[in-house]
């Protein structure tokens, strides 16, 4: 038995070391990939707490996860992001302050004069939430195409295709289209 | 091209863009499909840019640990299975002892809970190991390493942990604190092994200016270690009456005393503690013994040990000098000015290096090379016996 199911078999059994431990591996983890979805700190934080509540419960089904114990707290991550963005529908997409949004000009122009931090993940929060969590998976958890098909339960054909039309879609938006 | 072509060239593109940051090379392969790559590239260049960039997390994500081991706790007792929890009765007794701090640690808590959690936040910045915010403070510091993706800034996060664990130490000491104190020595191995350049990394040739500054730090914090025990132990015996030994009284003098930084080599580089004692003991820190034991790992000839090449090093050499006799490294012309192993011995003050002793008015000007023991009639150079257990070229002790 590896180190990884011996220490969740532990966990299974709620020994507080073993839990302890898990959390302190994937709590950062699990905070920077929701961080990166939702865009506010408070909200990533005490989304942390939720993911490892409902890993807990979850832990004890045999079905919990089949090949990566990471993978499936980014799938207990994403289905709370989605969750909390469906409980804020009248919440803006892109929650933003004191930003420009300059919809025109020629996008690769704008990107050579530096996009502003703001405004280009606000344009990554338009996107479908399938396309987003590709490239926060890719771009910011750096997984591979593999790892990340893993994580969304696609084919690595489909990860590549959604990545495609992921940045095809950033592209319009920045560029106001 | 098929849409479905593209999109595995735009991957494959994007590896060897995240691989090299160089787009254009990587253009220049795919001709054809270069104007339509090409922003995407830049776009994913620019993402990836910014996703780097997470603000640090404050005391909620300590909080979610908290819910978590609470809904375990919950958990685990509706499920009727109990923590397994043995005891002898003399760890109850202790266990006892140890509730009044415990109390006192509670009643910390609360009261630094009504000043806010930012209250709690900078509390736990302050914690020593064994008080209750230290888990805090700890889950803070790894989170900050966990988030941090450039080296250079981890490198120096690590550091500065390492002196957040020495000043602990030294605050322990001062309190007098025995029952925290091997907590404490421990925290402070642990946050050495892990220093850039340190033996977890084993790339101490790999980096000159890492190896110099992690020496720096070694020497500065032996320095501050031997100081603080010897206070320590002084207080002791004035407390109890007696004389405070001399000064030329080391650590390796306490009775019980594992040293954090010797037992750290001893286990990474798989040597004998009392013989890295030893070799400190005669007037080599352990900044110079961590750089002999990566060099002796690194050179193929297993004829060479590393007390050889700390003798080496006696006699008038830089480890410089040391890595290019050995073809670590090039010679001057080939490679620049070999300025990775820090002075060469002529530069420095003659003479053996200040030690773990009281700071001496004369070292303030900067710190000390590396942190053996102070002896005034020592020789600048050599000769040194084997130390215990170390077999010497050539002794032909079979």
């Amino acid at each position: 038995m590896t180190d990884e199911a011996a220490l969740l078999k532990r966990a299974r059994a709620y020994d507080e070391k073993a839990l302890e431990e898990i959390y302190e591996e994937y709590a950062p983890l699990m905070y920077a990939y929701i961080y990166r979805r939702v865009g506010d700190r408070m909200a990533a934080e005490s989304m942390v707490g939720d993911v490892f509540v409902r890993m807990l419960d979850a832990i004890q089904s045999e079905r919990a996860w089949r090949t990566s114990f990471r993978g499936w707290l980014y799938r207990i991550a994403h289905n709370l992001i989605v969750d909390h963005h469906r409980s804020r529908p009248d919440e803006p997409v892109v929650p933003l302050e004191g930003q420009e949004v300059s919809s025109e000009g020629d996008p690769e122009e704008a990107l050579s004069e530096r996009v502003s931090r703001k405004r280009l993940l606000s344009a990554v929060r338009q996107l479908t939430p399938g396309q987003q969590q590709v490239l926060v998976l890719r771009f910011g958890e750096g997984l591979t195409a593999r790892e990340t098909a893993a994580v969304m339960e696609k084919s690595v054909s489909a990860v590549e295709a959604l990545q495609h039309r992921g940045l095809a879609a950033l592209r319009r938006v920045l560029k106001g289209g | 091209m098929g849409e479905r072509l593209f999109d595995r060239v735009l991957e494959k593109c994007l590896q060897e863009v995240e691989r090299t940051g160089d787009v254009d090379t990587v253009l220049r392969r795919h001709p054809e499909e270069a104007e339509a790559l090409r922003p995407l590239l830049q776009l994913a260049s620019s993402v990836r840019e910014e996703y780097a960039e997470v603000p640090e997390p404050r005391a909620q994500l300590a909080d979610g640990w908290a819910r978590l081991r609470r809904e375990a706790r919950q958990a685990r007792r509706a499920a009727g299975v109990e923590q397994v929890a043995v005891h002898s009765p003399e760890r109850r007794a202790s266990m006892r002892l140890r509730l009044v701090p415990t109390l006192i640690g509670v009643a910390l808590v609360v009261a630094v809970g009504l000043a806010g959690m930012v209250g709690v936040v900078r509390a736990a910045e302050t914690a020593v190991p064994g008080e209750p915010l230290y888990g805090l403070e700890r889950f803070i510091e790894n989170v900050q390493c966990r988030l941090t993706r450039d080296p250079e800034a981890a490198a120096q996060l690590r550091m500065q942990f390492a002196e957040k664990r020495m000043a602990e130490l030294g605050e322990l000491v001062r309190r007098q604190d025995q029952a925290r104190l091997e907590k404490a020595l421990r925290e402070y191995g642990d946050a050495v092994g892990a220093l850039p350049g340190g033996p977890n990394e084993r790339e101490v040739l790999g980096d000159p200016a890492r190896v110099q500054e992690m020496s720096r730090l070694l020497a500065r914090n032996e320095e501050q270690i031997g100081y603080a025990f010897q206070r320590a132990e002084g207080q002791q015996e004035e407390d109890d009456g007696e004389e405070p030994e001399g000064e030329d009284e080391g650590w390796w003098t306490l009775e019980d005393f594992t040293h954090p930084v010797a037992a750290s080599l001893a286990e990474h580089y798989d040597v004998d503690y009392d013989d890295i004692v030893y070799w400190f003991q005669q007037g080599y820190g352990f900044g110079e013994i961590m750089h002999a034991l990566e060099t002796a790992d690194k050179i193929e000839d297993e004829e060479v040990d590393w007390a050889d090449l700390l003798e080496e090093k006696g006699e008038d050499k830089g480890w410089g000098d040391i890595w290019q006799e050995y073809g670590l490294i090039g010679r001057p012309e080939e490679v620049g000015p070999p300025d990775h192993a820090g002075p060469k011995d002529e530069e420095k003050e003659p003479g053996p290096p200040s030690h773990a002793g009281p700071k001496d008015e004369e070292n303030e000007a900067g710190p000390p090379d590396h942190a053996g023991p102070k002896d005034k009639d020592r020789d600048p150079g050599p000769p040194f016996g084997s130390p215990p257990g170390q077999m010497k070229k050539g002794d032909g002790g079979d």
